[in-house]
């Protein structure tokens, strides 16, 4: 062999190694992960933000306005609550320190004059969730609180009918303007009001958008997706039905910041009387595919509902009343699932009215993932409203979980639904007042659940022979790192 | 008919007319004319010919010539056609002699001319041409021509006449100034065309007189010196061009139809190559020439058409037979090629080639490395033409010279540096080399920055040329020299404000050139013995310590360096002291060491961010079949680039004795270069940025190409035309071709280099603009920051300055101590979502502004973009403390709303803060003293002290409230407070920074710099001059 041919084949060697294993990939670049739930910030995190929009109720409905902050962490949690006008976003801010494991309620009429006013709650250190609750003449709600801005949020659910007054709150906390346009999505098609596009919301003000007065046919179903072209911000629905078409009642839900391919709801009942909806809005380019299980508390799962969501539109489809595949009087959990990997956003409306023994509506997104732990910062266990709570193990494995009640004076282990059985796919729904003592029942009464592994949390308020119904799921709460 | 009849002239000479045509002549007209007039010729007739001269030439001919005949034209028609006059004056003649005025004939040039038209049946006959002042060297003996009618000399210009060349022989054409021409072909073909003024008609007659089925040939035993006058006359822009487009005329009028098809769209390609050659190389002058000659012959094309058929009217011989008496090929892209790349012959004939190739290449020792040298002149003069008498844009790395040489000094007297977040490590050894180089400049700190950034390029040059300097054969430097200089390294390194690369490029080929002579066989003809080892360690550690100041991880490479040259070395058989490289390495970067200190100290203590000095520290992932063409920015990314190992390879394949030695050395370093630049964009190791971990690489491969010229030059003696011969012909192409790229490259005037930067952009927001204490944080990719940064997360870095947008004193990281750790915890904290008021606790930092940078020049300019992690940018979008300003899409810049400034006044006493490990306070909640949390707690501020000089001063003054003063830099004990005269105590706050409890009162804070450093500088200083003058001694000895 030449004498030149060894090292050159060797150059040529390691030239080959080096174009292989230098490859040509291209470098990734990180994406920022955007869940579509609020949850709260693990106990160790520094400091925790919670914004609650200012629920607007609308001509005629005043609505009464506090904020509820639970501490699950093991020591109190001290922080601000800041009360920005809607108008000007003037601020007024009260300094709190909730002890471990209260709930410390939050009025906004506390903080002075401001008839419209968005709050931003910050404490120093996290295991801290924020609940929203609002009253008036129509009935009361409760909604958590955002734990995070977003450039985009979305709303599945939306009727312009007549009896419906429908109030869209952008609360903008930052110190920089945001520029928003905002898309419905109706039967009709799409549908884009020129005054939505480009709409400015002032640093730390809250702009109030009634989608009725926007110049949309009065239409049963809307979808809406907002987008921000600078800044972040928070957005949250109030609806109320006056009644004249049958329906009554308040609901206050907070958009979601996300699209998702899973939502799972832990609540539902076939009855008389109530009609549950579950609104699909697919806000991408493509063609979705979903199906929407129903899993009832007893007997065999009826066959999945399939529909298919054209792009940019929204699709609703109500619970049959005949041939549901649940038996009437029964409760049953859903998952809305998108089969073909394009992400869609849902929501679960659930309306009560006669012959049911309660009245309300309520409408809220589900949750995309399950957690261990779960928070409900506020709820009712009095004669005048009452909660249950259902737990849902969407997973394939036993869990085990157990309960705590999260009152003013700190939270108490509810002694029989400690270490409760889970069985895959089961449900555990309870009464908050038959397990909580009357005493401790006289405030807002959070609620915490632990347990073992995945589990989905949602609960049910009821007003006891009033208007009012809330059906929404809990906050989960973020583990802390491992450091 | 007897011998003796044919010799006598008298019996069977035929008549001759000599046909001088003048105008203007100078005074060789009377030596002409002497010369005609004492030709021993019998029947020699004399017809000038005055082309409307200013001044009739009939005296002057009269006074000569009395027996010539003159007949004067009203207009100066040109040459050709003043010849032509001829036909209509003379009868009987049976040879015209067409004469220039600057011509002198021998006595028996004549009668030789006119024997050898009989001897050789020719139609016409020229005389072998000479210079006129030197008759003993060679100017034309005929002409040969290609398919396009581009003349070719036959012999070299000024060649020594030795009667060589003296045998009759066929050519193509008969240059112009001794023509003998037949008078019967001429008149048949009517004299010469009318068409072609000067220049050109020689070849036109020539052609039309083979065509026609005559010879045409040179006769050597006639001689005549020319003086070659007209061109001088004319011009010579004048002259290319008029040559041009008759040239062009002839070969429309000459070919048949065939022959024109086949030829014409070949002289299409050739001229659209020329034309993009000279668009290249900005010869507006050539572009004329060549559009010129096309649309001249189209507005002439009726002439043409019709001169075409007149000749098919006397068309002797086909265009195939004509064409076998013109050479083959391309004449035009033949004497380009050896005109402007000395490549040789290119179109010769295979056999035979590679002994013409190296005869060329011996003939003209010196004609590559001239090339070679104007080739980077003209790249570097032409490429960062708007650089070099402009501000340096300051983009990325290359940060403004903002300070003087006088404050640099005090700067470097002091222990405090105002970097970062300060620290009290000294500055770096590159400050007093800084204030050395502005004074030695009186204070022009902007032409100091242009030397040291776009001086390395030449500065790399010159240490290739110097590192080549052992080759016999100025040739093989050249083609080193050019090699490195077409590496894409250096203009890339301009592209991306890679100061560090540069600087690395421009030391590479001088760092090689001593590890080279240490190894005792440096690549060279003849053996040299290395330098005693202590000499030559003093020697490289001062190089090493100049260069390592800006660049110190180039200690490390050097040392890679030196492995490559023993591991290349014993592959290749060497085994003579294969360590001494090494040995010098180390050695020398322990020189560098001791004369960095004390800041090498810090260095050693700092982070390895810290090491990279002003490199942007981590290594870009950049594929590595980018790499291996040494392309790291907008220039290398052209395929082409591959031909810069492909030059190099040559050495491999035909390379021996030391020639291959050092060629598997110098492969053995690339590779080792190419390795770490690979592995570094895979994994992060804390190496330098690629620009400057490939420097040593391309000076290597550079050496290698020498090599491969050396080689063969040295080599291929002996060896046949083969696959070697094969090998260096692709070889010396693929030198041409990697230059192709730069020079495209370099037409930009600024290698992508826009003017514009961030200044103005960032001004609008205040940044840059104020004169307080606040700091700007930088976030982004290291190669975009205009600041040294610090080792974030994900290949993102962040650095924070004072004030500014960065100067050069911002470009060394420093170590910031627990302060730094803080900072880059509140972002990290941040970023993981762990709190939505950053700029709370900021705000202690003074830290006014964040600016995430994705460009290192706004977006118009092209800059590339390094995009920033979505949750980077989310995260500080949620901040409910940061307000975004809408300023350009390659930064995004957030307003701290948090007060923020260096030293604020508080109400209440910042607590003082331990500091919980992050890993304890992320897994338990944060400690109550965790200076984050102490930050979120600290309340509004009241007022701030504001500095009383230049930004980065270490001393404030100004009224302060009772309460607290927090001063946001790294706690040391070296702050000095006093208010209204008394000592105030000082006290570590939030566990990084510095407060006082002050009354009421006027406060003054400074910086009390330790004895010890004076000392320690002192030390310094004494040691660098030490070091100089005994490198300088031992130069001047040798």
């Amino acid at each position: 062999m030449n004498r030149n041919a060894v090292p050159a084949l060797v150059v040529v060697v390691a030239l080959a190694g080096l174009v292989a294993f230098g490859g040509t990939d291209e470098p990734d670049v990180p994406t920022a992960e955007i869940t579509a739930n609020p949850a709260a910030d693990p106990t160790g995190t520094l400091s925790s933000s919670w914004f609650c929009p200012s629920a607007q109720g609308g001509p005629g409905n005043d609505l009464a306005t506090a904020v509820d902050v639970a501490n699950v962490a093991s020591t109190a949690r001290t922080g601000t609550v800041t009360w920005r006008a809607a108008a000007d976003g003037a601020a007024t801010t009260r300094s709190f320190t909730v002890a471990p494991g209260a709930v410390l309620r939050l009025r906004a009429v506390d903080a002075g004059p401001t008839p419209a006013a968005s709050a931003l709650v910050e404490t120093v250190g996290g295991g801290v969730v924020v609940e929203q609750a609002v009253s008036g003449a129509r009935g009361a709600s409760i909604a958590p609180c955002a734990s995070d801005a977003s450039p985009d949020w979305y709303l599945a659910n939306g009727t312009t009918l007549s009896d419906a007054t429908e109030v869209l709150s952008l609360f903008n906390p930052f110190p920089a303007d945001a520029v928003v346009d905002m898309e419905l999505a109706t039967d009709q098609g799409r549908e884009a009001p020129g005054r939505l596009q480009g709409l400015v919301v002032p640093a730390g003000t809250t702009k109030f958008v009634q989608i009725s007065e926007e110049n949309v046919r009065r239409q049963e179903i809307t979808a809406t997706a907002i987008r921000a072209r600078t800044g972040q911000l928070v957005v949250s629905r109030l609806q109320s039905f006056d009644g004249s078409l049958g329906r009554t009642g308040v609901s206050v839900g907070l958009a979601a910041r996300a699209p998702a391919e899973v939502w799972s709801f832990a609540f539902g009942v076939n009855a008389p009387g109530v009609t549950t909806r579950w609104h699909v809005f697919n806000p991408g380019e493509d063609e979705a595919e979903v199906s929407i299980e129903v899993m009832p508390y007893t007997g065999d799962t009826p066959e999945p509902i399939d529909v298919t969501v054209p792009a940019r539109s929204q699709v609703v489809v109500a619970l049959p009343a005949e041939d549901a595949g649940v038996a009437p009087g029964v409760g049953f959990s859903s998952t809305v699932r998108s089969g073909n990997g394009v992400a869609v956003v849902a929501e679960r409306s659930v309306d009560a009215r006669a012959p049911y023994d309660r009245r309300g509506w309520s409408s809220s997104p589900g949750v995309t993932a399950s957690a261990g732990r779960w928070v409900l910062a506020t709820g009712a266990a009095a004669a005048s409203g009452e909660e249950w709570v259902v737990v849902f193990n969407p997973g394939a494995m036993a869990r085990r979980f157990s309960v705590v009640a999260l009152g003013a004076a700190g939270s108490n282990s509810l002694t029989r639904l400690q270490d409760v059985a889970l069985g895959p796919a089961a449900h555990v729904a309870f009464r908050l007042l038959d397990h909580v003592a009357a005493a401790d029942a006289a405030g807002p009464v959070g609620v915490g659940v632990s347990a073992d592994g995945p589990v989905v949390v949602e609960r049910i308020v009821y007003g006891t022979g009033l208007v009012g119904l809330t059906a929404g799921s809990a906050v989960a709460l973020a583990p802390d790192g491992p450091g | 008919m007897t011998a003796t009849d044919e010799l006598d002239p008298t019996v069977l000479a035929p008549p001759a007319v000599v046909v001088v045509v003048s105008h203007d002549p100078g005074p060789w007209l009377a030596e002409c004319l002497a010369s005609i007039g004492a030709q021993d010729y019998p029947d020699l007739a004399v017809l000038v010919i005055d082309a409307a001269s200013g001044e009739p030439l009939l005296p002057r001919v009269a006074e000569v010539l009395p027996a010539a005949f003159v007949r004067r034209l009203d207009t100066n028609p040109g040459f050709g056609p003043a010849a032509n006059e001829v036909l209509g004056m003379v009868e009987g003649a049976a040879f015209y002699l067409f004469c220039h005025d600057d011509v002198v004939l021998d006595p028996g040039a004549v009668r030789a001319l006119v024997e050898e038209a009989f001897r050789s049946n020719a139609g016409i006959v020229g005389p072998k041409l000479v210079l006129w002042d030197a008759p003993g060297r060679l100017l034309q003996v005929g002409m040969a021509a290609d398919k396009g009618g581009v003349l070719m000399p036959l012999v070299e210009r000024a060649e020594l006449d030795q009667e060589q060349h003296d045998a009759v022989r066929d050519v193509f054409v008969v240059p112009g100034g001794c023509t003998l021409v037949r008078a019967d072909l001429f008149e048949t073909l009517g004299g010469f065309d009318p068409g072609i003024d000067l220049f050109g008609e020689d070849l036109d007659l020539c052609w039309r007189v083979q065509v026609a089925g005559a010879r045409v040939v040179v006769a050597p035993t006639a001689r005549v010196r020319h003086r070659e006058g007209l061109v001088e006359r004319v011009g010579v822009e004048r002259a290319a061009g008029l040559r041009n487009r008759h040239r062009l005329r002839t070969v429309l009028a000459s070919y048949g139809r065939f022959h024109l098809l086949r030829v014409v769209p070949q002289l299409v390609v050739l001229s659209i190559a020329e034309l993009v050659y000279a668009v290249v190389m900005r010869r507006r002058a050539h572009v004329d020439r060549v559009v010129g000659s096309w649309w001249w012959n189209w507005q002439h094309r009726r002439e043409i058409a019709e001169r075409r058929r007149r000749l098919r009217e006397v068309r002797g011989f086909p265009d195939g037979e004509v064409r076998k008496l013109q050479v083959g090929g391309s004449a035009r892209l033949r004497r380009f090629i050896r005109g402007e790349l000395a490549a040789s012959k290119l179109g010769e004939e295979l056999e035979g080639f590679g002994d013409e190739l190296e005869e060329i290449v011996r003939a003209r020792p010196r004609k590559l490395a001239a090339v070679a040298w104007t080739v980077a002149a003209v790249l570097f003069v032409v490429g960062t033409r708007e650089l070099l008498l402009q501000r340096i844009p300051a983009v990325a790395g290359f940060a403004p010279f903002d300070v003087g040489p006088l404050d640099l000094a005090r700067r470097y007297l002091s222990s405090w540096q105002p970097a970062g977040v300060g620290s009290a490590e000294g500055q770096p050894t590159a400050v007093a080399l800084l204030a050395a180089g502005g004074g030695l400049l009186l204070g022009g700190m902007g032409l100091l920055q242009q030397l040291l950034v776009l001086g390395a390029v030449p500065a790399g040059a010159a240490g290739m040329w110097r590192l080549t300097r052992s080759l016999s054969s100025p040739n093989a430097r050249g083609v080193g020299l050019l090699l490195y200089v077409v590496t894409p390294l250096p203009w890339d390194g301009i592209g991306r404000g890679s100061w560090a690369g540069l600087l690395a490029y421009a030391a590479a080929p001088w760092l090689l050139t001593a590890l080279a002579e240490a190894s005792g066989e440096p690549p060279g003809d003849e053996p040299r013995p290395p330098r005693p080892y202590r000499e030559a360690v003093l020697a490289f550690g001062l190089l090493l310590a100049f260069v390592a100041a800006f660049v110190p991880m180039l200690v490390a490479l050097v040392v890679v360096v030196a492995l490559g040259i023993t591991v290349g070395g014993l592959v290749g058989g060497d085994r003579r002291r294969p360590l001494r490289p090494l040995a010098l390495a180390v050695g020398g970067g322990v020189v560098a060491a001791v004369l960095h200190l004390p800041w090498a100290v810090a260095l050693a203590n700092g982070d390895r961010w810290s090491l990279a000095g002003i490199a942007a520290g981590g290594v870009d992932a950049i594929p590595a079949s980018q790499l291996l063409r040494f392309g790291t920015g907008p220039v290398g990314v052209s395929w082409l680039g591959w031909a810069i190992p492909l030059a190099a390879a040559l050495a491999l394949l035909i390379g021996r004795s030391w020639r291959l030695r050092w060629a598997l050395r110098c492969w053995t370093i690339a590779l080792l270069c190419w390795g770490l630049a690979v592995v570094g964009g895979h994994v992060d190791l804390g190496l330098p940025p690629v620009e400057v971990l490939l420097a040593p690489g391309a000076a290597a491969l550079a050496l290698a190409a020498a090599l491969g010229a050396s080689s063969f030059e040295l080599d291929l003696r002996g060896f046949r035309f083969g696959w070697r011969q094969v090998a260096s012909l692709v070889a010396a192409a693929a030198v041409g071709v990697a230059t192709l790229p730069i020079a495209f490259g370099a037409l930009d005037g600024s290698w992508e280099l826009r003017e514009a930067d961030h200044a103005r952009s960032l001004g609008r927001v205040g940044i840059g603009n104020v004169t307080g204490s606040a700091r700007v944080l930088w976030i982004g990719d290291p190669a975009v920051l205009p600041v040294a940064g610090h080792h974030l997360d994900e290949g993102l870095a962040y650095g924070v300055t004072t004030d500014t947008l960065g100067g050069v004193l911002d470009r060394w990281a420093t170590d910031g101590g627990e302060a730094a750790a803080v900072l880059a915890r509140s972002i990290e904290v941040a970023e993981s979502g762990g709190t939505d008021r950053l700029g709370s606790l900021l705000a202690p930092f003074g830290i006014r502004y964040v600016v995430l940078v994705e460009r290192a020049a706004p977006e118009r300019t092209g800059a590339e973009r390094r995009v920033l992690p979505a949750r980077l940018v989310d995260m500080a979008t949620r901040q409910l403390d940061l307000r975004e300003h809408e300023v350009e899409p390659a930064v995004r810049v957030f307003e701290n709303t948090a007060e923020a400034t260096v030293r604020t006044a508080f109400a209440s006493a910042p607590p003082a803060g331990g500091g919980a490990a992050p890993a304890v306070a992320a897994a338990t909640g944060l400690a109550d003293d965790d200076p984050l949390r102490g930050a979120l707690q600290l309340g509004p501020g009241r007022g701030a002290l504001e500095a009383t000089s230049t930004p980065g001063s270490t001393s404030a003054a100004g009224p302060v409230a009772a309460g607290e003063l927090l001063l946001g830099t790294s706690a040391d004990g070296g702050w000095h407070l006093e208010v209204d005269g008394e000592v105030v105590e000082r006290r570590d706050a939030l566990g990084w920074a510095n407060a006082w409890t002050v009354p009421n009162g006027r406060a003054r804070l400074s910086y009390d710099t330790s004895p010890l450093r004076l000392v320690a500088v002192g030390v310094q200083v004494l040691a660098w001059l030490a070091a100089l003058f005994a490198v300088a001694r031992r130069w001047r000895r040798r």
